[in-house]
């Protein structure tokens, strides 16, 4: 081939989403879109479904909604069933992704037409980052929020974080409910002890993982920090990985020993409570900048910038750990922003990935923005393909 | 339900009690029923009511039988040295099917879950542990699901066995034979890689 038709297409490397196909979905009937592999805007007003199409990409990428618990809420109200088809092409080979949800709630997923037992096997096939209004709740809110944004991290770059994940939990509510029998004496205390064991082994497994990716993040979220507050003199953010297991060093063995102690220190109270004490479902993050504890003291556009510098960062962890360029999904995420962290944010686009914005207001965009892109117009559940 | 007359509503009541089966797929059972010939539904509910009479548990296995001992406890050349611990009936059909065990079995009948209230002593390991009061046994092999119930459980019986000097074994977890391992999904082949061998 000719050489110079590498300087004129703009080179994609990795993945990018080819189409999506929704039956059933939210507001949409049937919906079909094709993307292009560098810039889509989606144009519309608010509630016409722009947000939907975003979620649906995300719940392929990941498996659930960050919108809702509650799968039934994602079928169209006329409907008893709903299905997401998703094609991605990576290297030039295509993989079809989809995802069927019940009238029960239950989803099921098939990749190239082959019926998968677990949701996990969903994730790492289509990756996807999505910034929206309510990351802002990552810094703002409670230890849950900040926990489930690692543990989505962790999932994109290592499939296996979402089995443990799972066991852990799993593992969890059995020992909740038999602390729960043992403080009516309906069963003895000793009978915590196989459950003790699982809950160190998988709880050990997860503590490992976020240790390891919470340093990575933190490198690439303060990065991320700096240039979208002038460069090289800019702010520093800092992630903290908040353990009651760590200290210093973390290693499996060390990390086992220091939880099986605790537990058996706890016992006596976590009887008491009806509940256990000790574990990574009690940890948390913390988000500093500039050594300032975010969540309480950050102000509002503080806050809004160290959510979108954790996006950044996980953006760019999936990119290193997994040498894929995750599809960026940006949901009326310029409205919030600043000028200055705007023009940041679209020059950040430019330089690599597939992405999806949707947006009320064109003006937000630079005109060459909006003439190089794939525009879309979302009206009622309709969308429209603007040339 | 109340769109249907009682008795087409009562068997579709009662068929989406089984398992995997929900409101749609009752129904759909329930018109097959309406339409097939009386001699084959007759012989249908014969089968289950027949199930019921004539099919009880094996007096020291708890194996499903229709006499006292089920067939494997029966089968003399059996290596009465070895016994091996399942969940539910079913799991003997398919270790049966490898060939590969000729010990005995023991149907535990569910696993511990403090969740559902199954405590050690609804499940039949009382009844285990009275079979290894005999000299004859030297290993009990644990073949209970590898999810956390099952783990649970097979840790408890080891803690429960160990001390009587009989041998307690656990399957091991990993690929399956004759596939390619880049098909295998990532937890199996992590778990088949922690439990490697030497050769």
């Amino acid at each position: 081939m000719a050489p110079f038709l590498f300087v004129l297409t703009r080179e994609v490397n990795g993945m990018h989403l080819k189409s999506i196909d929704l039956l059933n979905y939210r507001n949409y009937t049937k919906l079909g879109l094709n993307f292009s592999p560098s810039l889509n805007i989606i144009l519309g007003d608010n509630a016409q479904g722009k947000t939907n199409v975003l979620e649906a990409i995300h719940l392929l990428s990941l498996g659930k909604s960050h919108r809702t618990h509650l799968n039934r809420e994602l079928i169209n109200w006329e409907a008893t069933f709903s299905c997401i088809r998703g094609k991605a092409i990576r290297g030039g080979k295509e993989t079809c992704v989809e995802l069927m949800i019940g009238e029960d709630g239950l989803s099921r997923i098939k990749i190239n037409g082959a019926l998968k037992r677990r949701v996990g096997d969903l994730i790492g096939h289509i990756n996807a980052v999505l910034f929206c209004p309510e990351d802002l709740k990552i810094v703002k809110e409670g230890p849950e929020g900040r926990r489930g944004f690692i543990d989505d991290v962790i999932s994109q770059v290592h499939s296996q974080y979402y089995f443990w994940r799972q066991r852990y939990l799993r593992c969890l509510r059995q020992r909740n409910a038999l602390l729960k029998q043992i403080a009516v004496q309906q069963r003895e205390p000793s009978a915590l002890d196989m459950w003790d064991k699982h809950l160190i082994e998988t709880g050990t497994r997860i503590i490992i993982q976020r240790e390891r990716i919470i340093r990575r993040l933190c490198k690439y979220s303060d990065e991320a920090y700096r240039r979208m507050t002038g460069g090289k003199g800019g702010d520093n953010l800092h992630l903290t990985y908040l353990c009651e297991l760590i200290e210093d060093e973390p290693t499996p063995g060390k990390i086992e020993s220091r939880f099986e102690l605790e537990l058996e220190g706890k016992r006596g109270l976590e009887i008491e409570r009806g509940m256990t004490l000790v574990g990574p479902h009690r940890d948390d993050l913390l988000i500093q900048v500039n050594g300032v504890d975010m969540r309480t003291f950050g102000s509002q556009g503080e806050q809004r910038t160290s959510s979108l510098a954790l996006r950044l960062g996980q953006w760019e962890l999936i990119k290193e750990e997994t040498k894929d360029f995750p599809v960026l999904l940006l949901d009326d995420a310029l409205s919030e922003l600043d000028e200055k962290r705007r023009t940041f944010l679209m020059e950040m686009i430019e330089e690599d990935a597939q992405t999806i914005i949707t947006s009320t207001n064109p003006v937000y965009f630079a005109p060459q923005h909006l003439k190089d892109a794939n525009l879309f117009r979302i009206e009622g559940g309709q969308v429209s393909h603007d040339v | 339900m109340t769109y249907y007359v009682t008795p087409v509503a009562n068997l579709i009541e009662e068929l989406s009690k089984l398992p995997g089966i929900g409101p749609k797929s009752a129904q759909r059972l329930a018109f097959y029923m309406l339409k097939a010939p009386p001699a084959d539904v007759k012989k249908l509910a014969e089968a289950i009511l027949k199930v019921k009479e004539k099919i009880k548990f094996c007096k020291i296995c708890f194996n499903v039988t229709d006499e006292d001992i089920c067939q494997y406890c029966r089968d003399t050349p059996r290596d009465r040295s070895i016994i091996c611990v399942v969940e539910e009936p079913r799991d003997i059909v398919a270790l049966e099917k490898t060939g590969e065990f000729k010990g005995l079995y023991h149907v535990l009948h569910g696993a511990i879950s403090p969740i559902e209230g199954i405590s050690p002593e609804d499940i039949k390991i009382g009844e285990l542990l009275k079979r290894l009061k005999g000299q004859e046994v030297k290993e009990v092999v644990i073949a209970t699901n590898p999810n956390i119930e099952g783990e649970a459980t097979a840790m408890y019986l080891a803690k429960l066995i160990k001390p009587l000097g009989v041998k307690v074994t656990r399957i091991a977890s990993g690929l399956p034979v004759g596939g390619d391992l880049e098909y295998a999904d990532e937890v199996t082949l992590g778990k088949a890689l922690e439990g490697r061998r030497e050769m």
